[in-house]
């Protein structure tokens, strides 16, 4: 006996929460279905970062929204989320870094204007106290930081489910049934939802979902791993990233250091994902990425690392998420793909996927993010 | 346990006050108490993962070692299945702090030095 | 509190010489080598840190680096496992507040 809903959401991640939240918040009847849990894949294994700066172009618009929407989350939401905006720093330690630098940072902000700044070393020393000598300058984005995306994704849950959305978890999506190319439910391995409208918010499962109704998208999941450290006194605020692109993370409000980094092999490490909860740890992964923060941060050296985690980016070709209805669907709309830093634009997602689903002009043109740009759809 | 024990503690569980009984320390790395969990366990959160993410227990410096039995217990009796039918936390390297420093230099030769 | 100098079924024991170290400040011997939370333990010190959220005492638990109940700032470095980290001569031990060294009044610092 099949149940009736405005919107099946698939996916329990922080995108499609917010998008949950979006669409009870307007009264639609909303059922989130997840495999096996909110925050289980991407969402829960995340730098928590909330940045602007040196995202590709097409993203920042939906960046610069979602940064003033994290301004008031926790209030929104009534859940802390950590928010904090204490800016972006992305290193350089060459004087080629810092021209390409220069110039990425004044394209943006001509572009965008997006409140970003080239920072020299004297300047950069004021803003950090701990960095290597050989730091000689950042980029520098004020309004940039950092979020907790655990409490944000069961913040925008719990939110949408007091407005009276459904949460299903460890439910498998197993078909989605079209009826003259058109949506008309969602099978599970429990029910069957009937519905006029799937939102695929499925993350690493993004490209299965889609290739249900007939479509597909080049996406490839890369593994790649975070080390945690122990929590001490804070030390500096800002978020970090390299010119290099070798490692990014930050301090957390609870003081501990998350840093993630790039080693060079991450498309060819196999994780051995099978469903569950236990992914490998490649060790030496975690020792690249210590010998690459402490070239910058060489004082970080006698912080104890009490853990490592893996996890899966949704890497799209081009690098950004594929977003919006898709015409020759009708009834899908693609909210997945978003290649490593879905966290940072999930509340704009959320505003603008909801303002997709119920006809209205979105704050954001999704236009770059169209399920077409690879290719004719079918 | 005897019948006589069982009656007994379930006899002192009904004297005890059920607010000492929620601010029992379940996490004592970050200090969170049998009642945040079970209030996490009311909202939408079910597995011991979930209860990890939201309140952070298990999150601490010994990374679960002292709290994870308590923890998967509270979600089995919760979730009205045995304890071993509970998904444990997820064990990860490494078992023991390791400063970053000796992390780094990738082979087990002297104890920190400082450099 | 008394040391076992002597145990009916382990015997006796050799320990390293004995060695100033300061706890807080003060002035302390231990033996050289020994947990520091055995040289704490022995001059009758059982609180050896108070919590960030709830300023509650802790002292040992485990004893066995497990359970990190018994962290202490060693030498300014904090979160130490004091009932495995072995004593060293002119150690400076301080109590843990927190995270760090300054005392912090009522639940949370």
């Amino acid at each position: 006996m099949a149940t009736s809903w405005d919107a099946v959401i698939i996916g329990a991640g922080v995108n499609g929460c917010a998008i949950a939240y979006n669409l009870a918040k307007r009264g639609l009847r909303v059922v989130i279905l997840d495999k096996t849990d909110v925050c289980a894949q991407a969402s829960g294994q995340n730098g928590g970062g909330v940045r602007q700066s040196a995202r590709d172009p097409r993203e920042l618009p939906l960046a610069m929204l979602s940064v003033s929407l994290f301004s008031s989350l926790a209030e929104e939401l009534d859940q802390d989320v950590e928010y904090v905006q204490a800016g972006n720093l992305r290193l350089c330690t060459t004087s080629e870094q810092e021209t390409a630098m220069r110039a990425a940072v004044a394209q943006q902000r001509v572009d965008f204007g997006l409140d970003v700044r080239y920072v020299d070393r004297g300047e950069l020393e004021a803003l950090n106290q701990h960095l290597a000598e050989w730091v000689v300058g950042a980029s520098y984005c004020p309004t940039d930081g950092h979020a907790n995306p655990l409490l944000t994704t069961y913040a925008f849950a719990r939110k949408a489910c007091e407005l009276g959305a459904e949460l299903r978890t460890g439910e498998t999506v197993t078909r989605i049934r079209l009826s003259r190319g058109t949506v008309r439910s969602v099978v599970t391995d429990r029910e069957v939802y009937s519905t006029g409208l799937v939102i695929n918010a499925a993350g690493i499962g993004g490209r299965a979902v889609a290739n249900m109704v007939g479509l597909d998208f080049p996406m490839t999941p890369v593994f790649t791993e975070v080390l945690v450290t122990e929590a001490r006194e804070p030390m500096f605020a800002q978020m970090i990233g390299t010119a290099s692109s070798d490692f990014y993370g930050h301090q957390t409000t609870h003081g501990s250091f998350v840093w993630g980094g790039f080693v060079g092999y991450e498309t060819f490490l196999h994780d051995g994902h099978h469903g569950g909860t236990q992914r490998p740890n490649y060790p030496e992964v975690a020792s690249a990425i210590c010998r690459t923060v402490l070239r910058y941060f060489p004082g970080l050296g006698e912080l104890n690392v009490i853990r490592t985690w893996g996890g899966l980016i949704a890497q799209v070709a081009d690098k950004v998420p594929v977003l919006g209805p898709v015409p020759e669907v009708p009834g899908y709309i693609s909210a997945t793909g978003f290649s490593g830093h879905g966290f940072g634009i999930a509340p704009a997602v959320g505003r603008v996927i909801g303002q997709a689903v119920l006809g209205e002009t979105p704050d954001v043109d999704l236009s770059p993010f169209t399920a077409d740009r690879f290719g004719p759809v079918h | 346990m005897s019948t006589t024990s069982c009656a007994n503690v379930s006899r002192a569980r009904s004297l005890a006050d059920q607010e000492s009984l929620d601010s029992l320390v379940i996490c004592r790395c970050e200090e969170v108490s049998r009642g945040e969990i079970l209030a996490a366990l009311e909202t939408g959160v079910s597995s011991v993962s979930g209860v990890k993410r939201v309140t952070r227990a298990g999150m601490g410096l010994c990374q679960g070692q002292t709290c994870g039995r308590l923890v998967t217990s509270l979600v089995a009796e919760t979730t009205g299945q045995r304890a071993d039918q509970v998904e444990p936390l997820t064990a990860r390297p490494p078992v023991r702090p390791v400063p970053m420093a000796v992390l780094a230099r990738d082979r087990d030769e002297t104890a920190m030095d400082g450099k | 509190m008394n040391r076992i100098s002597e145990h009916p079924v382990l015997g006796t024991f050799a320990k390293g010489r004995s060695v100033v170290f300061r706890l807080d400040g003060r002035a302390m011997e231990g033996c050289e080598g020994e947990p520091i939370a055995a040289a704490l333990r022995a001059a009758g010190v059982l609180v050896h840190r108070q919590t960030a959220r709830r300023n509650e005492p802790r002292g040992v638990f485990c004893a066995i680096g497990r359970c990190t109940d018994c962290v202490m700032v060693v030498d300014g470095r904090p979160n130490v496992r004091t009932c495995v980290e072995p004593l060293r001569e002119g150690m400076q031990i301080q109590t843990q507040y927190g995270l760090g060294t300054l005392r912090h009044e009522g639940a949370g610092s």
